[in-house]
């Protein structure tokens, strides 16, 4: 058996972990995704770089943060943030980007701020793919916070590894259900979050 | 943020030696422009023919590289773009309409940016509503994908003049619409344009829209302006071949629907003004002298009827008077079309033309107006 208070200690671990490097994705990547539409030359080598980082393997990003930044929570941290970066960048640029033409135009021609046709036309119907980027990019986040027990972030990652390690049934199912249900729960709630906070386009 | 009103009613727009280039190739040529407080001028040509270059760069989406565009002498340069914009309506053919948005919502932006409160907001949104023929407690509650392509135009129209702009740039703004829709649209627009008194400057392509709504048409191609007139002028008057074929001044007879009868009235001058109670020889001769068939016989200012020449020749005997025949009488702003089946019905082939203050200034002739028509 695990005691409870690890366990407790380890999934809030795994929660700040998740959704701190979540937040740190989130706000990086919007803003990024945003100034990617003034520059061409921006949103190429952002897109690019959030490619190439995307098509790096998950385990491959939290080893090489070791020799770079060393062990511990903020490496494993900026690794997450490392994966989780491109679905939110690039959702995010095509939700803002993808809207009718028409729209934006005719939304100058009435005197609306680059400003606002951001705010008002652009970021509103941007909000789907954005969601979908976020709800992927937290699944992932949860993912890759298991594997950074390894670097030694802590979290159910540790409980988990410390059971594979000793063939401890229990200590294995003590770490990955809570994992299981936190994904379940990522899900459910990005997409309750999305229905909430997306304009309608039907009465 | 709220925008500075920056006119009510406007004088004119000057547009005056604009060019603009992309890369080498001329947009818009040395074009110079006048649009007339309160008129509507249609720019009309083939695509690429710079009407709608010349037509953004009123509201400063393109700028010219060269000349200047002024409206009551100021030039619109000195103004902030998003200013100058929200004192302009602005309709396109794609319409534009924000999908995410309700109708309301969609005409209420502007305002609502302007700081009004909600209830004058949804005041003036049932009103415009309503000026477009849309019952606001059916339609403004409805999502842009919940409208047909006519009910979407008609919202780009009230959402254009939410502010109640003096000025409404039109690009095409019928054109994407069926034909049976569009001259529906053409119709309520041409009736909603005389209510609104508005400036407005409207691009299209199809020359019948433009005879139909255009105070004045402009003519463009290849990047200049050809010629500049009301539909009479270059119907009558095509100054090139281009301007001939496009307005297809060898079928006039298709455009006497928009025309009226100071069109093709013949002015009237002192010749043809003779007194009632001269003698029908001496009156007969006077026209012969003259060269004219009909006149208008008058006693102390008081029109007493028309003569003609043929009917005099025929018959001169007494006094003028007794061979007028009462005339029917036009405003020179009347429809030609329905000006022409009354002359029919009343079996009478002249008429006089007279201006708003009743003066006369004209006549018309049946026979002579159906010759120049065709």
């Amino acid at each position: 058996m695990v005691p409870v208070d690890t366990l407790t200690n380890a999934t809030i671990q795994h929660l700040t972990l998740t959704y701190g490097a979540l937040f740190f994705s989130v706000v990086t990547a919007i803003p990024l995704a945003i100034l990617s539409l003034f520059s061409k030359r921006l949103s190429n080598a952002v897109l690019t770089l959030a490619n190439l980082l995307q098509a790096i393997p998950s385990f491959a990003v939290v080893a090489i943060v070791v020799p770079l930044l060393g062990i511990g929570f903020t490496p494993a941290v900026i690794a997450i943030v490392v994966r989780a970066l491109l679905p939110i960048i690039k959702n995010t640029y095509i939700g803002l980007k993808d809207i009718d033409a028409s729209a934006v135009s005719s939304a100058r021609g009435l005197g609306l701020t680059e400003w606002q046709i951001i705010r008002y036309i652009r970021l509103p119907h941007s909000y789907p793919a954005m969601f979908a980027g976020m709800k992927f990019a937290a699944i992932l986040a949860n993912s890759i916070a298991i594997l950074t027990a390894i670097i030694g972030s802590g979290g159910l990652g540790s409980v988990i590894f410390s059971g594979l390690s000793n063939l401890n049934t229990d200590k294995i199912i003590a770490g990955s259900l809570p994992t299981i249900g936190i994904a379940i729960f990522i899900d459910v709630s990005f997409t309750l979050l999305e229905r909430v906070i997306t304009p309608r386009t039907h009465s | 943020m709220t925008s500075r009103r920056l006119f009510d009613k406007i004088q004119g727009i000057t547009i005056s030696h604009v060019t603009k280039t992309y890369g080498s190739i001329y947009a818009v040529r040395d074009v110079s422009l006048d649009v007339i407080g309160g008129e509507l001028l249609v720019l009309i040509g083939p695509s690429g023919s710079g009407k709608t270059t010349t037509l953004r760069m009123v509201n400063r989406l393109i700028e010219p590289d060269e000349g200047s565009i002024s409206i009551d002498g100021q030039d619109i340069r000195g103004h902030d773009p998003v200013t100058l914009r929200r004192n302009m309506g602005y309709v396109i053919q794609q319409i534009g309409l924000f999908p995410h948005m309700s109708v309301r919502e969609n005409i209420g932006l502007i305002p609502r940016l302007e700081g009004w409160t909600r209830d004058d907001i949804n005041a003036r949104v049932d009103e415009l509503l309503s000026l477009v023929a849309l019952p606001p407690e059916v339609f403004s509650g409805r999502y842009p994908q919940e409208l047909s392509g006519g009910q979407q135009q008609r919202v780009g129209l009230a959402r254009a003049l939410a502010m109640d702009p003096p000025i409404l740039l039109m690009d095409e703004p019928f054109g994407a619409l069926d034909p049976i829709l569009r001259m529906q649209l053409q119709d309520e627009f041409a009736k909603i344009k005389e209510e609104l008194g508005k400036t407005i400057l409207f691009v299209t392509h199809d020359i019948e829209e433009s005879f139909k709504l255009g105070d004045r048409i402009a003519i463009m191609r290849d990047a200049s302006l050809d010629q500049v007139g009301t539909a009479y002028e270059l119907i009558f008057h095509p100054e090139s071949a281009f301007v001939a074929d496009i307005v297809d001044a060898n079928k006039k007879y298709k455009h006497v629907d928009t025309m009226c009868v100071g069109d093709v009235a013949y002015a009237l001058d002192d010749d043809h003004l003779l007194d009632g109670r001269m003698d029908s020889k001496d009156a007969l001769s006077s026209m012969h002298e003259h060269d004219i068939e009909v006149a208008l016989a008058v006693e102390g200012g008081e029109i007493i009827g028309l003569v003609n020449a043929l009917s005099l020749y025929r018959d001169a005997q007494g006094r003028l008077r007794d061979h007028a025949f009462e005339p029917l009488i036009f405003d020179a702003n009347d429809s030609l079309p329905a000006a022409l089946s009354e002359m029919k019905a009343h079996g009478i082939p002249m008429a006089v033309v007279t201006s708003r203050d009743g003066q006369p200034t004209g006549i018309i002739s049946m026979n002579e107006t159906l010759l120049r028509l065709v």
